[in-house]
């Protein structure tokens, strides 16, 4: 990695400690270092702010990390593999596959699709499903736009099976179903962090095997494949990663618009690279980091107005998409 | 110019008859309106007129006039409707408390959705093929709906509903129903003098709602002469914010009624307000008493939200819904205001006064 | 060095058989066919992107169906090459070296210098830190030939590398291309149109006859461009 990449990513991490603290205060600077350390690894329950500040305060913060991080490279991860730069997980109606799974179980009221395991593995089977949907039809179609359209296609499809269902539903399940698609940050609880930081563990463990296939990639399927790479291998894993984190963020955290698809671009325009090293590293802390900053704008804004967090974050990607629209198009 | 007319018109009548009519004996129609503020009834000439009003504007929404046989030298503004009209379509769920109250339930030939119906009367007219369900207005086929009635009470939402005009063509008479908004629970219940003027039953009406008057008033009064004051959680989060009702609310009025220290008291208005979650554990985590949060169970508030166990009340168990029977409940407590009222009293002063059971409320289940 | 034994090329139906043939490293081979006739899925092929019809190829002594790497074998070169925003030349003409490379594709130092050795040799040096995708056609056909070039492959393959140069650039990229061949010991072979140009810089022609449905080698001083014509196209040249 060359030394203006190092810098890069140096003022990124510190940048984003300096907002994770922000953001672990709620926007202001008051608590200490130590008095989160004891909420975490020492916790008193009878003590009112460490209980504010170990369930409601670290959760939100970890899961935007970790959401901003999981979609952003979602999104890296199917815009080289499909060469696309308007390539991402609520393009190509990988999110919606999720929604509809989602909606599925929920609406269903089958007791195992209810609980919070059951609606994860709705959520991935849903991105999976429809991740695999969107692989079939880029063998029929070459054109990038075309396969834009069918991911919308499929989107659209999807919303119309979801209202259908949204009719046909009992009114608790709808309103948890209708406030699950607004996209929240705050629905996760301290317990259930563990296992998603485990799941984006192993998705960031196994991005380590497909940094080379990625560098490859970017000349396009049949260039890689004269290089070497096994593409049909790669093309189950890139699609195996890219459902694991977009459907786990939206298992537990609704469908969050656009930073799949905004985050990987202004990565590539900062760092000026196709290296997926430096990219995924870039990717990992700018999308926790623009994450972390929708969601600071939503705790700054919450006593003026309640905006949900695909509110906040379709405002600022949609002029990043048209931007990459003007440029590339 | 014609707005502002009828605004000053109406309001000018609201206090003409608003002061005639307190010393009026029962036995005979109050006109004009005790409690409620969004509408009013008009003796005229010949005629009764029943005036509606937007509850965020207080401008005159709807005048009909009730008249025996059509009369073509009325005002052009005026909605006539034959009175005893002989069935409705009650899309509000109260609509249909407030008709059953009085022994008008049998005129209901629509309703919204039987899922949501308390009513044994409609249930046994759905069974027997008499009543249907009409979709919502975005959805009604006009054509259809006149096959079912001429009259449509609804829950009134400030904006005129959708397919009004295609319904007025075909002599659908749509009259919206804004018991929701009334402040004070006898505004809400007053709205059965409406029902009970559209059938001819207005006496009936005038009595139930005497009935209900004297014992909401005195249970008003032995209420004042309460000593405790428990601190009270309402509501519950809804995605990311809890929403509390605001001091001059309903609810709030409730509250303040039955005596307790309620979240939300210090934020003036009539809506409801949204809280953090952070804001209502740091200031009320250790209220021991939470009503209404809309779940059956605590099973069922923590699968909705994990973080509701961090509430005292909920570790207690002092939790009160209505939600075991909420089709009762929303057909029923506008119309029977005494019942809630006694109900949170019961609740929030438990140890103080004697026992009595519950109407609407229950302890929720594990 | 590239051995065809009674192999026959196509899809479902062949487009052309080779049934004997040795190829030499150290020399340029120019491919000519007409439209159709099978020149992509020859190459294709080779590439093993689909399977031989009939017969084998070796690759020295073995047999490319069994080769676990043919990207250590065979490097080929697309007619175009659009050039990629944030990539650099010198990290496209770097990707060449991936066969050879761990699972990171980590470059070390051998790789760097190889990579900096063909920049030298295609005299491309003011263009290794330049965006790929602000270069010429011209520039980045170099750049393509470069990555090939580090793949350290025996046998390179071009399909229509000249296709859409200018005159000038044409005349470079066969130079450079003979160069390669007689420097670094490899069999080059491209597929081309420009019958004049090839006809000065290349060892010899693989002809593909569309009547025989055969393909036929000739070294360049024994065939004639009005022969070429002849023999690829049907044609008698005017010359």
């Amino acid at each position: 990695m060359s030394k203006s990449y190092r810098l890069i990513i140096l003022v990124l991490f510190l940048v984003l400690a300096c907002i994770i603290f922000l953001h672990l205060n709620n926007g202001r600077w008051e608590n200490s270092f130590s008095e989160f350390f004891a909420a975490i690894f020492n916790f008193n329950p009878e003590d009112q702010s460490q209980l504010i500040l170990r369930e409601i305060r670290f959760p939100r913060t970890v899961i935007a990390v970790l959401a901003g991080a999981s979609l952003a490279l979602s999104g890296l991860l199917l815009q080289t593999f499909l060469n696309n730069p308007l390539a991402g997980p609520s393009v190509l109606g990988i999110t919606s596959g999720s929604s509809l799974f989602v909606a599925l179980s929920l609406l269903s009221g089958i007791g195992f699709f209810t609980t919070e395991i059951g609606v994860t593995f709705s959520a991935l089977l849903g991105a999976l499903s429809f991740s695999l949907l969107i692989l079939f039809f880029s063998y029929f179609i070459k054109s990038q736009v075309s396969l834009l359209l069918v991911g919308m296609m499929l989107g659209a499809f999807t919303s119309a099976l979801v209202q259908v269902l949204q009719l046909t539903s009992h009114a608790n399940q709808l309103k948890a179903f209708t406030l699950w698609s607004f996209g929240s940050l705050q629905q996760v609880t301290f317990a259930q962090l563990g296992f998603i930081f485990l799941l984006f563990l192993v998705g960031t463990t196994a991005l380590v095997w497909i940094i080379k296939p990625l560098n490859m990639l970017v000349l396009g399927e049949k260039n890689a494949q004269v290089l070497g790479l096994n593409v049909k291998a790669v093309r189950i894993l890139v699609i195996l990663l890219s459902s694991l984190f977009a459907g786990v963020i939206t298992a537990f955290c609704g469908p969050i618009s656009f930073i799949g698809l905004a985050v990987p671009n202004i990565t590539k325009m900062l760092f000026k690279t196709q290296s997926h090293g430096v990219l995924i590293l870039g990717c990992l802390l700018l999308g926790a980091l623009v994450l972390l900053l929708c969601d600071l704008l939503i705790i700054y804004l919450e006593p003026v107005i309640a905006v949900p967090l695909n509110g906040i974050t379709s405002l600022i990607g949609a002029p990043v998409v048209v931007w990459i629209i003007l440029k590339k198009f | 110019m014609c707005l502002k007319y009828f605004f000053s018109f109406s309001c000018a009548l609201l206090v003409l008859f608003s002061c005639n009519t307190q010393q009026k004996s029962t036995e005979k129609i109050d006109y004009g309106t005790k409690y409620a503020k969004n509408f009013n009834i008009i003796e005229q000439n010949g005629y009764t007129e029943i005036v509606i009003l937007n509850p965020d504007t207080k401008v005159v929404e709807k005048r009909y006039a009730l008249v025996s046989k059509n009369n073509p030298r009325l005002d052009k503004e005026l909605v006539q409707i034959q009175i005893p009209a002989p069935s409705i379509i009650a899309l509000g769920g109260t609509d249909i408390g407030m008709l059953d109250m009085i022994g008008l339930a049998d005129k209901i030939k629509g309703v919204g959705n039987m899922k949501y119906i308390h009513s044994p009367v409609v249930k046994k007219g759905y069974k027997a093929g008499k009543v249907a369900e009409v979709p919502d207005f975005s959805q009604m086929n006009p054509e259809r709906v006149v096959a079912v009635s001429k009259l449509i009470s609804y829950s009134g939402f400030g904006t005129p509903p959708a397919n009004e005009d295609k319904l007025a063509k075909l002599g659908v008479i749509c009259i919206p129903n804004y018991d929701w908004r009334e402040i004070h629970p006898l505004g809400k219940a007053e709205w059965i003098k409406l029902f009970g003027l559209l059938f001819g039953k207005e006496k009936e009406a005038q009595a139930y709602f005497s009935k209900i008057e004297k014992e909401y008033l005195a249970l008003e009064k032995s209420g004042a002469k309460l000593t405790q004051k428990p601190t009270v959680i309402s509501g519950q989060m809804i995605g990311d914010q809890w929403f509390m009702p605001g001091a001059d609310s309903y609810n709030a009025y409730l509250f303040d009624k039955a005596k307790c220290d309620y979240v939300g008291k210090e934020k003036k208005g009539t809506g409801s307000y949204a809280y953090t979650l952070e804001e209502v554990i740091r200031n009320y985590q250790d209220a021991g008493i939470w009503v209404n949060p809309g779940f059956k169970s605590k099973a069922e508030m923590l699968l909705s939200n994990e973080k509701y166990k961090y509430f005292k009340a909920f570790e207690s168990g002092e939790i009160y819904c209505y939600s075991h029977n909420i089709n009762y409940f929303w057909e029923r407590s506008a119309i029977e205001p005494q019942k809630v009222l006694s109900d949170l009293v019961q609740i929030f002063h438990a140890g103080e006064i004697s026992p009595k059971k519950l109407y609407f409320y229950k302890k929720i289940s594990e | 060095m590239l051995r065809f034994e009674h192999s026959a090329f196509g899809y479902s139906e062949v487009f052309f058989r080779i049934p004997e043939m040795d190829l030499i490293p150290g020399k340029l081979y120019t491919l000519i066919g007409q439209n159709g006739i099978g020149k992509t899925t020859f190459f294709n092929t080779l590439c093993r992107f689909i399977p031989l019809k009939e017969g084998r190829v070796w690759i020295a002594a073995e047999d490319i169906s069994q080769i676990k790497a043919i990207a250590q074998k065979i490097a080929f070169v697309p007619s175009k090459f659009e050039g990629i925003q944030h990539l650099k030349a010198y990290d496209y003409i770097a990707l060449g070296r991936m066969p050879h490379t761990n699972f990171l594709g980590t470059l070390h130092e051998k790789d760097h210098e190889l990579v900096k050795e063909a920049i030298r040799l295609l005299k491309i040096e003011h263009l290794a830190q330049k965006d790929t995708s602000l270069l010429s056609d011209g520039e980045r056909q170099i750049c393509s030939i470069a990555r090939a070039l580090v793949q350290e492959t025996p046998v390179i393959l071009l399909d229509e590398p000249s296709a859409f140069l200018d005159y000038r650039n044409k005349l470079k990229i066969l130079e450079l291309l003979r160069e390669i061949a007689r420097e670094k010991q490899c069999c080059i072979i491209q597929s081309s149109h420009d019958l004049d140009l090839s006809i000065e810089f290349s060892d010899a022609f693989l002809i593909v006859n569309p009547e025989e449905k055969l393909l036929f080698l000739h070294q360049s001083h024994e065939i004639s461009r009005k022969e070429i014509l002849e023999q690829a196209f049907g044609l008698f040249g005017n010359r």
